[in-house]
This record gives structure tokens, sequence and C-alpha cells, in this order.
């Protein structure tokens, strides 16, 4: 890079002017000016997460050369509000949840601003227009848009109604239900509704909790202040770049770095051959990790397109990315596979053919694992039953596509421990799964997770950090390396493929066996290959819960990008057969398929028949149902679609487009029983102020805000009074991560319990300053403690008495929590399409998910969870796959071919909670993360069998299957 | 309207007199970052990502005036490669307020890109076609193909025959190949879907 370009430009109402290289991007100048808010998430146009403003008007910085900007003005959001105060777009998408990870909200907030500033009454469609050209995957788009409808609104001088949840009492009988008129969408009514929740008189009253309290870290998103891994560069950082493969299955004859380690400005270039060979498993999760360990840091194979081949570190990225093309690699090209059914067969290229994996079931077969599990007598059910079905069903590679690429810094600190800063979801399982790979026990390593920008499962993963520290072991220096947006396509982590078949034996109208039968493509590596096909097993046979049922699975190798973890894990894909499956079979059988599920679905009190027998990962624990809104969420949604009349009316529609109602349950789960863990720290501080030390991994979920929110009720002071703080592995207590639906009912739990504790600790203290002799019979509320003859302290006395005066001790607790039950929360999905029976098209009319977590801890940030599931879903049953070929290649590795919803395209996403308190949940609470995204696909191919008559059993549904299968029909 | 070289895509988007289709078209295939990093030389210059706006323009065919004061209908230029696109510095055309223009597209979602898109010049009088020309994108392997079928069908009366022999002749003139968004099979049944389906809005004057 030669910087002999002058430049002068205007960079937020300041004068900026220095030597740089003209064909320099604009983003690059920016950040390295520190301009946090300006994010790089593709680097080639695609995402428009590095959108500012030129002149007013948006432009993709990635885009723009420095030259392009010379004597013009640049605003990013460091240069918006005005003395300290939130722009009006700024405090509407804080207030409407539009922000949950934070890092497309600088590009939403500027690209609004731009258009706002030229449109200020516009209408919803030509919001969604304008904002089309910044992605977001975490929140569906619609809460985005109605901020900035709000923003303009304020922003014209009108007085706004407070934001929020309508809460409604839930009616003993279910069909005096009042729905509230907006959630029928009657005559077009298109624009965001509130999240409505429906609450039973039973449930306790609370104060904190059930509140759409603001994110506790939604300000500091909304202004793009450094909060993102590659946001704290340390000084004399070097850039790392990963040399991938480019063919999917070879293996490397030699390999010469020479060249690369001869480029001025390298530092480090690493091999096979430069690193020890130790064996481990990508998959972030607990001890002991399930086996195969089928890989190692850098291999002298290579087992799909984008796998490792070559590290490399130096001065500039530019340098680093120059130097991995000087690195001569030569490949013995292998045969590869890339259909796990093909894979299977006898004479298929064996991926892994090395000797030193143990734990791969028949390696010379590609299969890493082969599961059996069976309860009762399913075939002398089958032979018993009136009738058997069976259907075959296909789901898609899908990507997580998460805005902030896999990125990870690691440094030395003074006392020569390796610091790793990543974007992880799982931060104490990298540091214990990293420590023999870079040789540096666990003592000497401290992993900080900062905000992530977005995960979905596939941050759960061990991608960048062991070759980070190495490079930083080897060179001394800090070191940062991340994924280009190619490799993650590539190299990174998918959905799992599944082929399921399944075998329902139905008796007088009640399923009495089930079977699934269930290969899925793991990919070049195991990585979660076999927890997610066990839990997509327990759940596809739980949720109708026949007593003989029988699991058969194979889990396969093949020569793409490995699978991993993602949002759903196992179970949507097993869903999306079954509840497709009952549908068919319902028809067949000539009876409503409401009331067939209704006889047949999992009810409170019933054990679950195949828990003990499909752990994950291992045996699991007897449970049994104690909680569940599944019935009155079922009612309320075909209320509120006016399901029947519907499908009554599509029945006889004429014409090309043709209309219709689908609609699937779910049921998901709420941590891992028996497995996952948690904890959590609470201190006082002087004032009475909390730091709330979580190992729990906000990843924009909210998790940090509803975790405060739990431990402000049990003390009855504001979510305003806790410092929340994730996570740290010198500084915060464990915690699995974020994962398996956990955080609310897990991490919450030991939140609630180390609150139960403090309040405790706060009680006897102020009992002795109160001289009062039962502490129990003393109630904390308002930040006071008070006694029942009505004498009070406050908690900053409190706080002062304990530290300097008193009995003095620091008021501070660390509870622990683990469950051996994983209660599931229950939803009912509905979707409704218009389909174009000529051309296979199908336009989403509206998706309407009335889900049961338990109770809500905070309706905007779950409602947020269950917008941004069904997104991802649409995305799963609609458009999303990655394409490979015969030879192993992605043909569609970036974003402009890889398509998520739009904002443009997306359909109203309603939501409707109905509360239920869950015994053994923090206040009642449930999981609400994974249950969203289970049921779109199922119910957007029920609706589009109402409306056509044709039946799809293959992901994504794409206009020519559609097509296909209605000329077949 | 008149457009200069320099004019960025948003500031024509905008433009109060664009022909709807014209309009369209920017909001199905660019974003508004993208309409506002590109000028319309740049664009005409982009075939793999303007490819609609190009056709779109290469169908209404405006008279191009370059720097040099020369005129020449935008085709000619784009077609020649010594006086190509590309040289030009500068230049200015005319887009009529009205068109004949028809578009049609076909995507996995509203928004995706799309697995086939068409527009169609059609031009008449009354009922008589006096000239046919249709562009389609991601029908054939070039980003963008326009066959001028106005010989065929000139003089011709628009009636449901006509639409027959023109649905029969983009049987011929297409080439599709398997994608991984579409197999051939199904792009070439959808092109002769499409125009057909244009066509007879034109005949029973269904609003476009």
């Amino acid at each position: 890079m030669k910087k002999d370009y002058s430049l002068e430009f205007t960079l937020n109402g300041k004068t900026w002017s220095g030597l740089v290289d003209p064909n320099q991007s604009v983003l690059d100048l920016l950040r390295s000016e520190n301009m946090s808010s300006v994010k790089s998430g593709c680097k080639v146009g695609d995402c428009g997460v590095c959108t500012v403003l030129l002149d007013g008007e948006p432009v993709r910085s990635c885009m723009m050369k420095t030259k392009d900007i010379q004597g013009r003005s640049v605003l990013t959001l460091e240069g918006m509000g005005q003395d300290g105060k939130l722009h009006p777009l700024q405090a509407s998408f804080i207030e409407t949840g539009a922000i949950q990870c934070g890092f497309c909200t600088p590009a939403q907030i500027l690209t609004a601003k731009a258009f706002l500033d030229k449109h200020p009454d516009p209408e919803e469609d030509e919001v969604r227009t304008a904002l089309k050209g910044v992605l977001c995957r975490c929140t569906g788009h619609v809460r985005i848009i109605d901020g900035v409808m709000r923003a303009a609104a304020r922003l014209r001088g009108e007085t706004l109604e407070d934001y929020g949840p309508i809460y409604l009492e839930l009616p003993e009988k279910i069909e005096d239900v009042r729905i509230p008129e907006p959630f029928y969408r009657k005559g077009n009514v298109k624009y965001t509704l509130p999240p409505l929740v429906y609450t039973p008189k039973s449930m306790m009253t609370t104060t904190s909790v059930n509140k759409a309290e603001v994110k506790v870290d939604a300000v500091k998103l909304g202004k793009g202040k450094p909060s993102f891994t590659d946001d704290f560069r340390p000084q004399g950082m070097l850039f790392g770049a990963l040399l991938t493969s480019n063919v999917a299955h070879a293996r490397i004859r030699s390999i010469n770095a020479q060249k690369a380690r001869e480029l001025p400005g390298v530092h480090a270039v690493l091999t096979y051959q430069d690193i020890p060979r130790v064996k481990y498993a990508s998959g972030g999760q607990s001890y002991p990790q399930p086996l195969p360990y089928d890989q190692v840091c850098l291999d002298n194979k290579v087992r799909h397109q984008g796998d490792r081949v070559a590290v490399v570190a130096a001065e500039t990225q530019e340098i680093a990315d120059k130097a991995l093309q000087l690195i001569e690699v030569d490949y013995e090209i292998l045969d590869a596979v890339v259909d796990p059914r093909e894979a299977m067969k006898e004479g298929a290229p064996v991926i892994h053919d090395e000797d030193d994996t143990e734990g791969i079931h028949d390696a010379k077969h590609n299969i890493v694992h082969h599961i059996e599990a069976e309860n009762g007598d399913p075939d002398k059910r089958f032979a018993e039953a009136d009738r058997v079905f069976t259907g075959s069903f296909r789901t898609p590679k899908q990507q997580h596509a998460q805005l902030e690429p896999h990125i990870c810094i690691t440094h030395y600190d003074p006392d020569g421990r390796m610091v790793v800063l990543s974007s992880t979801q799982v931060p104490f399982h990298v540091r214990r799964i990293i420590a023999p790979l870079i040789d540096i026990p666990v003592k000497d390593i401290r992993v900080i997770k900062p905000r992530i920008g977005g995960g979905f499962g596939g941050k759960q993963e061990i991608l960048l950090e062991d070759l980070c520290a190495l490079l930083t072991k080897q060179t001394g220096r800090p070191v940062r390396i991340e994924y280009t947006r190619r490799q993650e396509f590539t190299s990174a982590r998918t959905r799992h493929q599944h082929f399921v078949e399944y075998k329902v034996g139905v008796k007088d109208e009640i399923v009495t066996a089930i079977e699934m039968k269930l290969i899925g493509d793991t990919g070049a590596y195991g990585s979660h290959g076999l927890t997610v096909s066990m839990v997509g097993g327990f759940k596809g046979l739980t949720i109708y819960n026949a007593p003989d049922s029988r699991f058969i699975c194979d889990v396969v190798y093949t020569n793409t990008p490995p699978a991993g973890a993602y949002r759903g894990y196992g179970t949507m894909q097993e869903l999306f057969a079954l509840e497709v499956l009952m549908e068919e079979i319902a028809e067949q059988l000539g009876v409503d398929v409401i009331e067939f599920k209704r006889k047949n679905w999992l009810k409170i009190g019933e054990p679950m028949h195949m828990a003990k027998k499909l752990g994950e990962g291992r045996e699991g624990f007897d449970q049994a149902l104690a909680s569940s809104g599944l019935a009155d969420c079922v009612d309320i949604g075909l209320k509120a679609t006016d399901y029947y009349e519907k499908r009554e009316q599509y029945a006889k529609q004429e014409g090309t487009i043709k209309r219709g109602i689908g609609m699937s349950i779910a049921m998901h789960g709420s941590g891992i029983a028996g497995l996952d863990m948690a904890a959590a720290t609470l201190k006082m501080n002087d004032d009475g102020s909390f730091n709330l030390l979580l190992g729990a991994t906000d990843i924009g979920t909210g998790s940090d805000t509803i975790l405060a929110q739990i431990a402000a009720e049990v003390l009855g002071i504001p979510v305003s009074d806790f410092i929340v703080y994730s996570s740290d592995t010198d500084f915060t207590p464990f915690d699995k991560g974020a994962y398996a639906s956990s955080t609310t009912y897990i991490s919450g739990g030991a939140v609630k319990k180390t609150a139960l504790e403090i309040k405790k600790q706060i009680q006897e203290h102020a009992a002795l300053m109160l001289k009062w002799e039962k502490p129990e019979e003393l109630e904390l509320r308002d930040r006071k403690v008070f006694t029942p003859d009505g004498r009070s302290v406050s908690f900053q006395d409190v706080a002062l008495s304990s530290l300097h005066q008193m009995n003095q001790h620091q008021i501070m607790a660390t509870e622990s929590h683990l469950s051996y039950v994983s209660p599931p929360p229950t939803a009912a999905q509905f979707v409704e399409v218009a389909v174009d029976t000529e051309t296979g098209e199908v336009e989403v009319e509206r998706l309407l998910m009335v889900v049961d977590c338990g109770r809500v801890i905070n309706p905007i940030t779950a409602a947020g969870q269950v917008e941004g599931g069904m997104a991802q879903a649409l995305g799963f049953a609609h458009c999303e796959e990655t394409y490979i070929d015969k030879n192993g290649h992605v043909l569609n590795p970036q974003f402009k071919t890889y398509h998520t919803y739009l904002p443009d395209e997306m359909p109203p996403l309603d939501v409707i909670f109905v509360q239920t308190d869950e015994p053994s949940g923090p206040f009642g609470a449930k999981s609400i993360a994974e249950i969203s995204i289970d049921g779109v696909a199922p119910a957007m191919v029920n609706a589009i069998h109402n409306a056509t008559g044709a039946w799809l059993h293959h992901l994504p549904l794409t206009p020519e299957k559609i097509w296909k299968a209605i000329k077949q029909k | 309207m008149k457009l200069t070289a320099t004019d960025t895509l948003e500031k024509i988007y905008q433009d109060p007199t664009l022909p709807p289709i014209c309009k369209q078209v920017l909001q199905f295939t660019t974003t508004y970052q993208e309409r506002v990093e590109t000028d319309l030389l740049t664009s005409l210059r982009g075939k793999y990502n303007f490819a609609e706006w190009i056709s779109t323009l290469l169908l209404i065919d405006p008279q191009v005036e370059t720097a040099g004061g020369e005129t020449q209908v935008l085709s000619a230029l784009m077609q020649h490669k010594e006086n190509s696109i590309n040289s030009i510095k500068s230049a200015s055309l005319e887009i009529p307020a009205t068109s004949h223009l028809s578009y049609a597209r076909l995507a996995n979602t509203p928004s995706d890109r799309a697995i086939l898109s068409t527009i169609l010049d059609l031009q008449k009088d009354d009922t008589t076609i006096s000239g046919l020309k249709i562009a389609f994108i991601g029908a054939n392997k070039a980003p963008f193909e326009i066959f001028d079928i106005s010989q065929k069908v000139k003089g011709k009366e628009l009636n449901q025959d006509f639409i027959e022999l023109v649905q029969a002749e983009i049987r011929t003139l297409l080439e599709p190949k398997d994608t991984y968004l579409a197999s051939a099979e199904y792009i070439n049944e959808m092109a002769v879907l499409l125009v057909g389906r244009i066509l007879n809005k034109e005949l029973t004057g269904e609003e476009k």
C-alpha cells in the first residue's frame, strides 16, 4: 500500500487530511481512524453493514476508494446525535427492539437517516425498499422498519404512544379469549404489531420480570461504540490470513512456504509441518466432547473446499493476503463424495483414512456415528395399527449468515498469559479445547468475549482461536484473524442436511408407533453430528410421544463444508418432516388435522418415552412434561388467522394465484438436561448497585438484560442498578455458553439462586443495622430494606455499612445451576401464502407464532427472538441452500448468490405469547431462542398444499419444485 | 426525461418522469446504496450487475449524444467495439415519458435475484403489431439477450394466435442451461409462460 495521495475530506463535521493510498477502501481508512461504528461484513458490497453517508447519501464504504471521497463529506454514526443525546432514529431503534446483536445497526440507522431526510413522511413500503441494501440476520427486519417509522413520526414532531407489549388476561375458557382487532390482519393490515402477551390469572404478578426493559447494551450498540472483537486492536498487532483448500478432497504431497516467509513484512507461516499433530474436535461442547477427535490444527490432507492449509501473520492484511498466494501446495487430488447416501456405499472415497482418529463408527463407509434407540415394541405396534404411513424428506445445508464474520485477536498479557479475544458463543469451552492445541495450560489462557455480531450456533465452534494463538506464540506479537465472507461459506459451519424417513402407525386416530430413520450429513468433520442427530431423534419422536418408538441414524462424512451447531439443532429438520406427514395422515384418514394432532401431542404429566434413551451424545434422564400452553397456543392461532374459514374458502378458489394457510406445532427444550451448568456472581458496590458477572454469552439475544431482570425481581431494584458483564474466563464464573436454548432457563436459574443468596445476606446485615431478630422477615423493595414495623435502611446504607462499618464483609455470592429436566417450550406456527400455480412462485403473506415459553422475562427481546427465528426459518423453508457441485465446490459462497429474506419482502411476523408457569424455571420461564425456528417450514408446506393440493418433501421450496409438484399431483 | 452520463441511478430513480417500468426494474435489481454509488455510464458498463437495467434501456434504445457531439442510438454504441460504451467520456440520452415496455420476473422469493426475467417492447398500432423486441435475463449463458422478432410479427393482429406464434418462436430462440437455481427445462417453460402472460395482458387490456 503506497500512501502517496493527499486526501482531504470532512469526517463527521471535521476536516480530515493526510496521505493515503488512493485505492484503499474507505472502510479500511475509517476503521483505522477508530470509526468503530463502520462494520466490515463482506468487503465485496453484498451486505451493506459498512454503509456511511457521503454528502448525505448512503454508500458502502467497502466499495468506495479513498480518492472517491476527496473534498466530500462523510458521516458515520459517531457523528450523529447532538450534545451526547440520541438521534430520534437511535432512540426509536432502542425502544422498538430493533437492535439485537447491533452489528448492522449503524448502517441501518444511517441509511434510514438519508432516506428520511428526503422523505420525511414515508409509507412503510418505501422504508422497506430503502433499507434492502443492509442485511440483518437477527431481527427479521420488522422492528427495524417499525423503528424507522416511529423515528419519522418523531422527527415530524408527532406525539407517539408508549411502545410496548399488549398484556391481556388469558380466560379460563379459551373460547372467551379476546384478540385485539389488528391481530386478525383483516383489510390488508401489514404494519408491525407489538407482541401480545396472555397471562393466566393464576400466575403471580412481577415487577421487573415480564417487563419490556430496554436492553442493557442497546445504547452503546445504537451509538456504534467499540464493542466487538475487531474494535479492540492491541498495539503492534499483526494481521493473520488463512490459506484454505480450493479442492474438496486431496492429500498434500508437498507444501513450500519459503517464498511467503521471505516476503518482507511476513512474520510467520505455519503449515502442518510446523506444528504438532494434536487431535481434537472443533465443536464447542462440554467435557468430555463426544468422539471422534477427527481434526488437527493443520493437516496433510484436505477434506472439503475451504479446509485449512496454512496460516500467515504479517504486518498488514495486504501482505498477509499476498503471502498466501506465494505458498506452493502440490495436491494429490482424490475423488470426492458430496452425497451422504453415496458416501456410505462400498467403494466410495474414504474421507477419514488417517489411522490416528478414534471413535469413527465405520471409517471405510464414512459413517462417523451409527445410533439405534428403541422404546417398547414398535414392530408389534405397526402390525397392530389400522394404518401405517411413511414419508421421506430432505432438508438443505443452510448457512448461519451472521453478519460479523468469525474473528479472533490473541496477544500475551504482561504476565505472559495468552489472551484470546474472540467472537465466540462458548468462551469457557474455547479455553479448555485450545489448551492442548497450543500447548499452554488452561490457567495461562484468558478468553474474553466482547459483543457478538450474531452467532446462531455458528460460533459454538473453535474455528480460528487455535491458529491465531499459535501465530502469537510463534511471533510473540498480537495477531488478528478473520474469516473472509467466502470462508464463512466454505470454511465455517452449516446446518446439517438431513434425509429423514418417518414411519407412523395409527390405530383409532392415535399414533401408536413411530420410527425415524435419519441420515445426517456432517460434512468433512464430525463436529456436532452426534448430538444434532440425537436431539433431532429425541424431539422428533417425543412431540407425539408414541410409547413404541425407534430411532435409526447414520451420521455420515462427505467432502463438503462441515455442519455444526445451528439454531434448531436437528429438531427443525425432523419436525418439518413429521409435521408435514401428520397433515398427510390426517388428510388420508379424513380427519381434521388439528384435532388429530390435539389427540396425539405430548400432554402435561406424560413421560417423554425417549428422553432417557436419547440424551445429547449420551444417555439422557427420565423427564415428564410439567407445563404446556400448546392447546391454548393452537386455539388462539386458529382464531387469529380465521384458519377454518380460510381453509373452507380456499378449497373453492379459482384462478392462477391461489392462497393457502398452514399450521404446525413445535416443541423444543430448555438447555441440555443433566449437562448444562451455569454460574453467576453478584457483588454489591458502595452505592447499593451490583456487578452482575455472567459466564453466559449474550450473542445479541438480550440475555444480559433478561438475566439482570431476574436478579432485579428478586432484589426489588431496577435493572439499571446492575452493571452486567459477560464474559471473561478470568473474571466471570463458568457457563457452558450460549446454546441449546439454555440461557434463560439454566443461566437464569443460576442468577435467581445468586440473587436469593444476596437477598439473604442483605437481610442479615440490615437486620443487624435495624436490630431486627428475624432477617427473613425483612422485605426488599425500592432499593430499601423494610422491617415489618415500617423502619428501613437503603441498599446504599447496607453496602456502606457492610463494607466500612459493621461486621465488615463483601456482600457477594456465586451460585451454580443445573437441571435434570429440559422443559419444552411449545408453539403453534401459522403461515399464509399465495402461490402462483403456473410458475410455482410463493409469496408468504403472514407468519404468526403463538408460543408458550413459560414466563416471558422480557416480551420485546423475546418477540425479537421469535421474529428473527421465524425469518431464518423462512429462509430455510423457501430459499436458502448451500449449493455444492459433484466435485465439492460451493456454487454460491457470497450473499449476492445466497439469498436471505430482505425487508421489502418480509411478511408480517406476528408474535403472541401464552404464558405458563414452568415449575422448574426461574419465575416460571422456559426457553425462546430455538422454538421460534421449528415450525415455519412444515406450516409453509401445509399452506402450499392447502392452496394447490401438492405435497412437497424437499426443502427449500423453490418455484421449480413447487411447479413440478403441482404438475405431478 | 434527459439523462446525463454522470447522473446517479438514484437521481434517475427519484425522477418522477422516469417511466414506471424503468423504476420497477431499478427497484427490483438495485439497492439504495448501489443507486447512489453508480452513475449511468458506469451502470451501462456493468452488464452482469445491471443486466435488467441495461436491457430496459436497450429496448428503449434512446439517442445518445456523446461528448464529441455525435449522436447514435444506445444499442449501436453498446455493440460496436471501436466506439463502445467503454470509451465514452460523457454522454446524454433521452428517455421518452411513455414506453411500450412490460416487465416480468421469476425468482425464489420476491426480492431474490431473478431466475429469469423478461422485458418486452411491443409496438402496435391499435391492434396491429408493428414491432416486438424481447429481452431475457437468465435464460441463456450471456448476462442478457435481446431478440428482435419484429420482422416475423409485423402486421399481425394481437390475438391468441399471435401469442402462440411468439411463444413458439421463443422456444426456438432460447438455449437455457441447467443452473443451481433451476433446470433448463423449467427456465424454458417459464420464458414462454412469462412472455405469454405479458402478451395476454396486452390483449385483455389489463394494467401492466
